[in-house]
């Protein structure tokens, strides 16, 4: 742990000393910036891992579908779906629906810099039971999440900080049981991200390709049951024709001690997200 | 009466009327820096009706706006076009041909259907391409905004609707009326 924190502060820096623009469109998790007032953003992402089930290996995946709207300049929702195999043995089924809201209430904008916040709510319902200690909005369990994010850009670094609180929202932790408790309902959920464009070095039109490089920390705490964990997730994207985002991320377990869907939980992502500009607009 | 009266004429003793028209801007956007934050910012613009082209520098977030013949250039709209992409307008400067327009400091000129409040600019007569630097809050980056008004915040630096300002003349109108100076 303490070798793979030198490298993280060794990249981190890096990004800070380069010469490179850096951005925060990042690939898991949101920055405190909106979509666009009026725009509309259509994003599929499937997520794939090696997951213990039945006690033999076996490859599983996530679909998710969501569609970002900007309301105005400072409030944006997002619905979305998923379908997986993950609970339904081997099956690919509608899991869940969720409503995403984010309120950007502060930013500090200069010339090639911004300090944003905001404030976001996650509602989720999930047909899935609980079968493991991570919680998290996905669409594993029932969930209400909220948070606030922080996002700094600043010369050529763009970092960005979550912080939430989830709160399982299944229907069997209100069942009558006697026996002992199996699942925590409640948990802190935190991400550290940075990202940094790659190419172009320099811009010359919105025709160009940008290739993006990420590097994120995702991490999960129990509130009302011991068991934490610390994900590191590096990703790359392409960008072409400024509105078009091509996402491959590779997430695993740094540290940690919680009951999950994989041990080390090494997951693959692929996402394609598409964003129409000024689509609501008469 | 005799005090509508009284405004009506004081309004035509400080405002010049121009026919000339603002022909070309360039815009700066701040806070980001990402070629698909700049093409929102760019699909913006160009729905705007009085907007003929853009161009975009996206290595410096600006954008050379050339405006329709005739059309009248609304500041305001493009700042909220701005704004709508989740960035903000950190410089506009508005280029227009003057025509022998006397410019003094504290005095306006009606350009289309705004007014333009001079500030600070040396009186003297103005011939050819002139170029007003908005200096209004919302058109600066808050840094730039304290150093060129002393952070002032009299609503005279408000663009819109002015109804009292520091300077008495400024009550004989409101309509759109926008601070500038030349350099």
């Amino acid at each position: 742990m303490r070798r793979l924190s030198v490298w993280v502060v060794i990249v981190l820096i890096g990004i800070i000393h380069s010469s490179i623009a850096a951005q925060e469109l990042y690939v898991f998790s949101d920055p405190a910036s909106n979509v666009p007032s009026k725009s509309l953003s259509l994003k599929y992402n499937s997520k794939w891992i090696n997951g213990d089930m039945f006690g033999s290996s076996m490859l599983m995946s996530r679909h998710m579908g969501e569609a970002s709207i900007g309301l105005n300049k400072k409030w944006m929702i997002r619905p979305a779906f998923t379908f997986s195999d993950m609970y339904t043995n081997r099956v690919v089924k509608w899991e869940s629906i969720s409503l995403y809201t984010k309120f950007r209430f502060y930013s500090n904008d200069e010339v090639h810099r911004h300090f944003r916040a905001a404030a976001f709510v996650k509602a989720l319902y999930s047909s899935n039971d609980l079968e493991y200690d991570e919680l998290n909005a996905d669409g594993d369990q029932s969930v209400v999440q909220g948070g606030v994010i922080l996002t700094q850009l600043i010369n050529k670094l763009a970092i960005s900080s979550t912080l939430a609180l989830t709160e399982v929202t299944n229907r069997e932790r209100w069942k009558e049981y006697l026996g002992p408790r199996d699942f925590g309902y409640r948990s802190f959920n935190y991400s550290i991200s940075a990202g940094y464009l790659l190419y172009p070095r320099e811009y010359t039109s919105y025709k160009q390709t940008n290739f993006n490089l990420y590097l994120e920390l995702i991490g999960s705490r129990g509130i009302d049951r011991k068991y934490y964990f610390v994900d590191l997730a590096p990703a790359v994207q392409f960008i072409l024709n400024s509105n078009t985002k091509i996402n491959l991320g590779y997430r695993f377990q740094a540290k940690g001690n919680a009951y999950r869907m994989s041990n080390a939980a090494p997951s693959i992502s692929f996402s394609v997200e598409r964003t129409f500009f000024n689509t609501f607009r008469k | 009466m005799k005090k509508i009266l009284l405004s009506v004429l004081m309004l035509f003793s400080i405002i010049a009327v121009s026919n000339a028209q603002i022909k070309r801007a360039t815009l700066q956007a701040s806070g980001l820096t990402c070629a698909m934050c700049a093409k929102s910012v760019y699909t913006n613009l160009t729905s705007l009706s009085f907007v003929d082209s853009v161009d975009t520098n996206l290595n410096a977030s600006t954008f050379e706006i050339k405006f329709k013949e005739g059309q009248h250039v609304d500041p305001e709209a493009i700042r909220k076009k701005v704004e709508d992409a989740g960035f903000s307008v950190s410089q506009l400067h508005l280029e227009f041909d003057a025509d022998n327009h006397k410019i003094e400091h504290d005095t306006h000129l009606k350009v289309g259907n705004s007014f333009y409040h001079f500030v600070n600019v040396k009186g003297k007569e103005y011939n050819g391409p002139v170029t007003l630097h908005v200096i209004d809050k919302e058109f600066l980056t808050p840094k730039d905004h304290k150093q060129i008004v002393g952070g002032s915040n009299l609503d005279c630096y408000k663009p819109g609707n002015i109804t009292k300002c520091v300077v008495p003349n400024h009550e004989v109108h409101s309509l759109n009326i926008y601070h500038v100076t030349i350099k």
